[in-house]
């Protein structure tokens, strides 16, 4: 994986590029998930990687994400689900640039265990990026502050969240 | 009553998915605990050792390799000597490490392919940061929401 730097930047330029405004903070969560779900007890328990592999990939991200969204409220679900599993996503899009000794990413798990990598950098290589990535970070959310000061974008109340229902969960 | 229906279903696939992958896919990447748990059947075997492996020793065409608290000797061969030669001289005390190689007696493993990690440690605290920081900015963005509606 690259490091959650990268990730976090990366998923914050996408959602401020992204010019309707759909993409919330979930889209940060989502990007960011993948690892939160797989690292901490791989670095820790490195036995539990074939527990938590499923975790890291899109069948079970996409599973993951009807799991976060069935405990928010209904009135959010859908746009919570479309947000965290496109941040996810991502998440998995920049991670297959990675190489690694015995391959990492399956991505067509559980139908087949075939590793798919383009083999382009190694995962600690985006380290040496680190500066480019503390001042785009900075660098789009001072845009975002000032945007938003000076009436730019004023963002609707709620602005990812759908209609108004009854039925709240 | 739908919600908690479909959130079962959710969770039960997904311990499916991960009792599926715990009980096949062992076979492909290995951890120096299962090679500790069965020394004499592995001999020979080819392994990948990826997960949080830590060099804590090493010499001229040796290493001592550590992996969630159980440690295995690992060979450089002659064929990667001068490689080893080299980054020897920039290893870092419990650099990260992944390798592939074969099982030989003792047990211990043959290295094939390897690959140091440099400044692992430094990644992992900074995606801890990362992480503070996405904290912060989901708090603000969560309050500003609210303030909104």
């Amino acid at each position: 994986m690259p490091d959650l730097l990268t990730h976090l930047v990366t998923a914050y330029g996408a959602r401020e590029i992204e010019a309707r405004r759909r993409l919330s903070y979930w889209f940060l969560i989502g990007a960011v998930l993948p690892d939160i779900l797989t690292r901490p007890t791989t670095i820790v328990l490195p036995w539990t990687f074939w527990i938590t592999m499923p975790f890291h990939t899109p069948i079970g991200l996409l599973l993951i994400c009807v799991v976060i969204s069935l405990l928010v409220t209904r009135r959010v679900r859908s746009g919570v689900f479309f947000n965290v599993l496109l941040g996810a996503y991502l998440h998995v899009g920049l991670d297959v640039f990675q190489e690694h000794i015995a391959g990492s990413y399956y991505l067509f798990f559980p139908f087949s265990w075939k590793s798919f990598e383009v083999d382009l950098m190694w995962p600690e290589d985006s380290l040496y990026l680190m500066p480019l990535w503390v001042i785009l970070g900075i660098f789009f959310l001072v845009r975002r502050v000032y945007l938003e000061r000076h009436g730019a974008r004023k963002l609707p109340p709620n602005h990812h969240e759908g209609p108004r229902t009854s039925e709240e969960f | 009553m739908k919600t908690w229906i479909l959130l079962l279903i959710a969770l039960a696939a997904l311990a499916a998915l991960s009792t599926y992958s715990a009980m096949v896919g062992p076979g492909r990447v290995d951890t120096v605990r299962e090679l500790m748990r069965q020394p004499g059947q592995v001999i020979g075997q080819q392994v990948a050792l990826e997960s949080n492996v830590r060099v804590v020793s090493h010499d001229a065409d040796t290493l001592l390799l550590r992996q969630g608290g159980e440690q295995i000797r690992a060979r450089i061969p002659v064929r990667l000597k001068s490689r080893w030669d080299e980054d020897r001289a920039e290893i870092e005390p419990r650099e990260f490490i992944s390798l592939r190689g074969r099982v030989i007696a003792g047990p211990a493993i043959e290295i094939e392919e390897y690959h140091l990690h440099k400044d692992r440690s430094f990644k992992i605290w900074l995606s801890l940061a990362s992480l503070l920081v996405l904290v912060a900015v989901v708090i603000l963005e969560w309050w500003q929401e609210r303030s909104r509606a």
